[in-house]
């Protein structure tokens, strides 16, 4: 009986691995036939179920994937694997058109009818044609292509693009390029340990208004959006390919610097560097995307171009992005761009970020720019905090000139002549870490930078009156926040105390190391609290610099000895509450520790005095 | 006998300031221990900016999330009535935040910074084995409470790796994509 029921099992699991294999083979061969995977050197069962089947061209894609979705449980995990990305990509409103590029680089996926059709297939083949052009110009400057799943190639949709939800945000938009992130998309190489491989849309046509008469007011012919999209949006897919944990304000700032050097003469990018200039004083180079700004944000990459590769441009910055393509990430977070710039950079003897921007800053004022000098006059003029026509200047000015910068920022101020006022002399405190300069422009317009005297924090102008401005520049040229700096022009410039925080601790970035420690994670929400009591409260007043600038020279080694000890954890967790209490309640915490001072005091008193302990003779 | 009263003199000084020493240690050790055996009395609130869990409430309206030690962390619109309580079983904690998608760009219209995803499940895993599946809620945020330990968040590269402490909240603000609009 023991033996017949043993083989009943064995007979039965056989039937059901049969029918699995006979009933889901079919089901896989037919999805990997339809969505054009079946040559997949990774299904090679596959591949030979479906040998004798003729090939078919891709006529309707959107009822082969909402069927792909309502089978996918039914599919093998190796065939789940192939078409995992086909449920990511996007659906045409009709029936799907593909047309490979004469590269073979590019498949473009179009259809002809409803919302997202196409004006015709002429424009298809410009389309792809354009993407080609881009692709060799990018190959020709020594990047990388954007990878691809199998080599396969690279997925464009062409689609209506105007007045949709994306990301939740109804608008307008030239392209979206999208890496998803699961491991299918995953194209790993030992250069580039996290490449990812993408796809695009694109707008069908580029004929609406918003994309000829944006709001900048210039007007732009549907081939030319078309150009500086693919010279755009195929950089971001190339970035993808380098590491998926860029920061997008250098992605965009590479992207759209790209534009004018693929497409010379189109010259919509200028229009976005005001956005930047305005903010310079209040946000650093590396803040995350904002309103635009990040787009102006591509004129550092014109300096550094102009500083480094006059001859072919962008050298210096495709080895940021090779440099970045070897890092990983910590945690799943984006890899900062600055230290890579700054180590790029600073391979070049004696240079480094810190002097870049310094660099870069006083070229947006000086406009001494050597390439593309046609289009000069497009690049807006530099923006100021504040401007100066009474004097002095000092502590009691209304506009105060004084001013607290983030990491990567600068502030330009204007003084212009006013009589009595000359010469004009400016007296600089300021943080290390910050970098002045001061200019004189002539009335005809000639620039020259006014040379500071021997302390290098006064600057005077002694034919101020004859000038037509005078301009003073401070740049916070390091990674450290809340830099201060005061001027005055009667030398009764109030002293900044010198800080501050380390370096490591800035950026936003920096951690309370103990309570990081005891807490076991940056992200632990009374780390995060203290942190914000650091940057709020004890960053904003002499005292509490002085501390922290104490705290962080001390606790770097008590805090990985705490780390390694649990119970050490435990116990300074512990002593840690009360003062995460006072940070939340600091008024509460007062009150309750001198009232606490007051309870116990007498009987500590009592005991030690009252009980004969000690006696104080009288 | 003049040296003697110096002496006894300066003794009872140092021992009045051990004294207001000791008062303080007192002080901020009750408080202390106290917290270690029962919820701390206020909530403290957070929301997203885009980026990152700041302190306090939204002042645009949106969500935001109120935790408390060794409590269940809530998820608010108003500030008006305090959250009731839900005390954290023994030797558990809690992982709490946002899945969002995170978007670049926007040269027309500037675009939002991310995109939150409300009702989509999110896996948690730890020793490299599937753990729990939770879903978010209608804002996109999400609240699971965990035996204390290690877990991983989230799939694919944006995997993030949280320790779990008894009676505690972290705060995760975690990417479920990154996307590059124009």
């Amino acid at each position: 009986m023991s033996f017949f029921l043993t083989r009943l099992t064995l007979v039965t699991l056989a039937l059901v691995q049969f029918a699995a294999t006979t009933f889901a083979g079919p089901l896989d061969d037919h999805y990997l036939q339809q969505f054009g995977e079946a040559r997949s050197g990774v299904l090679q069962k596959a591949l030979l179920s479906v040998s004798s089947v003729a090939p078919q061209t891709h006529r309707c894609g959107m009822p082969h994937k909402n069927s792909l979705s309502r089978d996918w449980n039914l599919l093998e995990p190796t065939t789940q694997k192939v078409l995992a990305k086909q449920l990511t990509a996007p659906s045409l409103s009709g029936p799907e058109l593909t047309l490979l590029s004469t590269s073979g680089r590019f498949l473009i996926h179009y259809t002809t009818s409803g919302g997202d059709a196409v004006p015709s297939v002429t424009w298809v083949q410009t389309v792809a044609n354009t993407f080609d052009d881009v692709a060799e110009e990018y190959l020709r400057r020594g990047w990388n292509l954007a990878p691809t799943i199998g080599g396969k190639a690279y997925d464009i949709y062409m689609r209506n693009m105007v007045g949709i939800v994306i990301g939740g945000e109804f608008g307008t938009y030239y392209g979206v390029v999208t890496a998803p992130p699961n491991s299918s998309f995953a194209v790993p190489s030992t250069a580039f340990p996290n490449a990812y491989a993408s796809y695009m849309e694109i707008d069908k046509d580029f004929l609406n208004r918003d994309f000829t008469n944006p709001p900048s007011g210039n007007t732009y012919t549907p081939l030319q959006s078309l150009q500086i999209t693919a010279a755009h949006e195929y950089h971001h897919a190339i970035q993808y390919g380098y590491n998926y944990y860029f920061e997008i304000w250098y992605a965009e700032a590479t992207s759209t610097w790209y534009e004018d050097e693929l497409y010379d003469s189109v010259n919509q990018l200028y229009s976005y560097i005001s956005k930047y200039l305005v903010k310079a004083a209040t946000y650093s180079i590396d803040m995350p995307k904002d309103g635009g700004s990040e787009y102006g944000r591509w004129i550092l990459n014109r300096y550094l171009a102009e500083q480094y590769d006059p001859l072919i441009p962008g050298v210096m910055i495709r080895s940021v992005w090779e440099k970045l393509g070897g890092l990983n990430s910590s945690n799943a977070s984006d890899i900062r761009t600055i230290p890579v710039l700054d180590s790029v950079i600073s391979a070049k003897e004696g240079r480094s970020f810190s002097k870049d921007f310094f660099s870069f800053a006083k070229r947006i004022y000086m406009r001494d720019w050597t390439t593309h000098l046609l289009e000069k006059n497009l690049i807006p003029s530099y923006t100021t905090v504040a401007e100066y026509s009474s004097y002095p200047v000092n502590s009691s000015t209304i506009q105060a000139p004084s001013v607290t910068l983030p990491h990567y920022s600068f502030a330009y101020y204007k003084f212009t002549p006013a009589s009595g006022a000359s010469p004009l002399t400016i007296t600089i405190s300021k943080n290390s870490g910050i970098q002045t300069a001061a200019f004189r422009k002539s009335t005809i317009g000639g620039i020259t930078e006014i040379t500071a005297d021997s302390s290098g924090n006064s600057y005077t102008d002694n034919t101020f009156s004859s000038a037509s401005e005078v301009v003073l520049l401070i740049a916070n040229t390091s990674d450290t926040n809340n830099l201060q700096a005061n001027f005055s022009t009667d030398a009764s410039t109030p002293v900044v105390p010198d800080p501050v925080v380390p370096a490591a601790s800035s950026g936003g970035g920096g951690g309370c190391f103990i309570a990081t420690a005891a807490y076991g994670s940056y992200l632990h929400p009374q780390v995060q609290l203290l942190r914000q009591f650091r940057d709020n409260q004890l960053l904003t007043n002499a005292p509490g610099r002085a501390f922290v600038a104490l705290y962080y020279r001390c606790s770097p080694p008590l805090a990985d000895f705490i780390a390694r000890h649990p119970v050490l954890r435990s116990v300074t967790r512990t002593l840690l509450t009360p003062v995460v209490m006072a940070v939340v309640h600091p008024a509460a915490a007062g009150a309750g520790a001198l009232l606490t001072v007051i309870v116990l005091y007498r009987p500590v008193r009592r005991r030690f005095f009252e009980r004969g302990a000690l006696t104080v003779p009288t | 006998m003049q040296v003697y009263h110096i002496c006894i003199s300066t003794l009872v000084t140092m021992v009045k300031t051990l004294n207001i020493f000791l008062a303080l240690l007192l002080c901020s050790a009750l408080p202390a221990s106290a917290a270690g055996t029962r919820p701390t009395a206020a909530w403290t609130y957070y929301h997203f900016d885009g980026t990152a869990f700041v302190a306090g409430p939204a002042v645009d309206g949106s969500p935001f999330i109120a935790i408390r030690k060794k409590a269940q962390p809530v998820v608010l619109t108003t500030q008006t009535t305090p959250p009731e309580q839900t005390t954290l079983p023994d030797g558990t904690g809690v992982i709490a935040g946002i899945c969002y998608q995170q978007g670049g760009g926007g040269k027309l219209g500037g675009g939002s910074r991310y995109h939150v995803y409300p009702h989509v499940p999110l896996q948690i895993s730890s020793g490299g084995r599937q753990f729990v599946t939770v879903q978010t809620d209608d804002h996109g945020y999400f609240v699971a409470v965990l035996p204390a330990g290690l877990y991983s968040v989230g799939s694919g590269p944006l995997t993030v790796k949280i320790t779990v402490e008894s009676g505690s909240t972290t705060l995760i603000p975690l990417r479920t994509g990154k996307r590059m609009v124009d």
